[in-house]
């Protein structure tokens, strides 16, 4: 192997994953799936509560699929998040043939493991620190504008509606443990360009 | 504070030109191996060579430390001139014409 081939470049079906235009198909299916999930909740608690025996296993069906779509897509980003230091854990993207090598060269599973945990470089702090002050402001707004209709619609307006059934209060749950895990990533995997070619 | 720019920036105010991947070339290093050597992410040097990312100041001399060059040698206000030209004091046209 000559210098100028490094083994820790990933793969061609990983490179693919990092492409701009990949990373924004799987937030938009995160997004679309969670939408997806809670109008099927939705339907099934006020319209459709027992399924006819026509539209159960369809029902089913579509709900198993939405959840593993928001699942696959969910871990992603979650993923991506560890790796620009969202999250406690550091970023680990040692290849298995780097870390081959680092073994053959005599280090130990201990030092390999200790090269392949490292923090957030410079670049990698910025952009996360753009991402979470883009992502700020839009989680407040979110936050404040649920909080204030929900007064309103104790207080106020009595006829307005708020969740009651226990599917309705964890889907508003839900919406907020996916929007506060995943907001900062997915602006970052959406405005971060495409990876450039090592040469 | 780095400046992080989302696209290339190639003149006017602001711009930080560097000769990251002439100096990688010259020594037939890949941007990983650079990258290890300095503590970055592979991409970050990416980054870097394109004038995408401005590095900090302490990142600017490390790199200078492992080149051992000036700072002004690898980073510039200004576009570089090619290296022919600064070593021999002749342009592109001028080597033709010859």
């Amino acid at each position: 192997m000559t210098a100028s081939q490094s083994v820790d470049q990933p793969g061609a079906s990983w490179k693919r994953m990092e492409t701009r235009a990949w990373r924004r198909r799987l937030i938009v299916a995160m997004y679309a799936g969670y939408a997806a999930l809670l109008a099927e909740v939705l339907v099934h608690e006020h319209v459709g509560r027992p399924w006819p025996a026509g539209l159960r296993i369809p029902a089913d069906l579509l709900f198993g699929l939405t959840v593993l779509v928001i699942t696959f897509s969910w871990a992603w980003v979650l993923s991506a998040a560890v790796r620009y230091g969202f999250g406690p854990a550091r970023r680990r993207d040692m290849s298995v043939a780097r870390m081959r090598e680092l073994k053959a060269q005599g280090y130990s599973a201990k030092e390999v493991r200790a090269r392949m945990v490292s923090p957030p470089d410079e670049r990698q702090q910025a952009v996360r620190h753009r991402a979470q002050a883009i992502a700020f402001p839009i989680s407040a707004v979110i936050v404040i504008g649920g909080a204030t209709y929900a007064v309103l619609a104790i207080e106020v307006l009595p006829g307005l509606w708020l969740p009651h059934t226990q599917a309705e209060i964890w889907a508003i749950l839900t919406a907020l443990i996916l929007m506060y895990t995943t907001l900062p990533p997915a602006i970052l995997a959406w405005t971060e360009p495409d990876v450039a070619a090592d040469h | 504070m780095p400046v992080e720019r989302t696209e290339r920036v190639t003149s006017g105010q602001g711009a930080v030109h560097n000769r990251l991947s002439v100096l990688r070339a010259e020594r037939d290093w890949s941007r990983q191996r650079l990258a290890d050597a300095l503590g970055l992410h592979h991409q970050t040097v990416g980054y870097l060579e394109r004038g995408d990312y401005n590095p900090s100041l302490e990142l600017a001399l490390r790199i200078a430390g492992l080149f051992a060059l000036p700072v002004e040698a690898i980073f510039s206000l200004r576009p570089f001139k090619p290296l022919s030209e600064e070593v021999y004091g002749r342009t592109a046209q001028e080597e033709r014409q010859q």
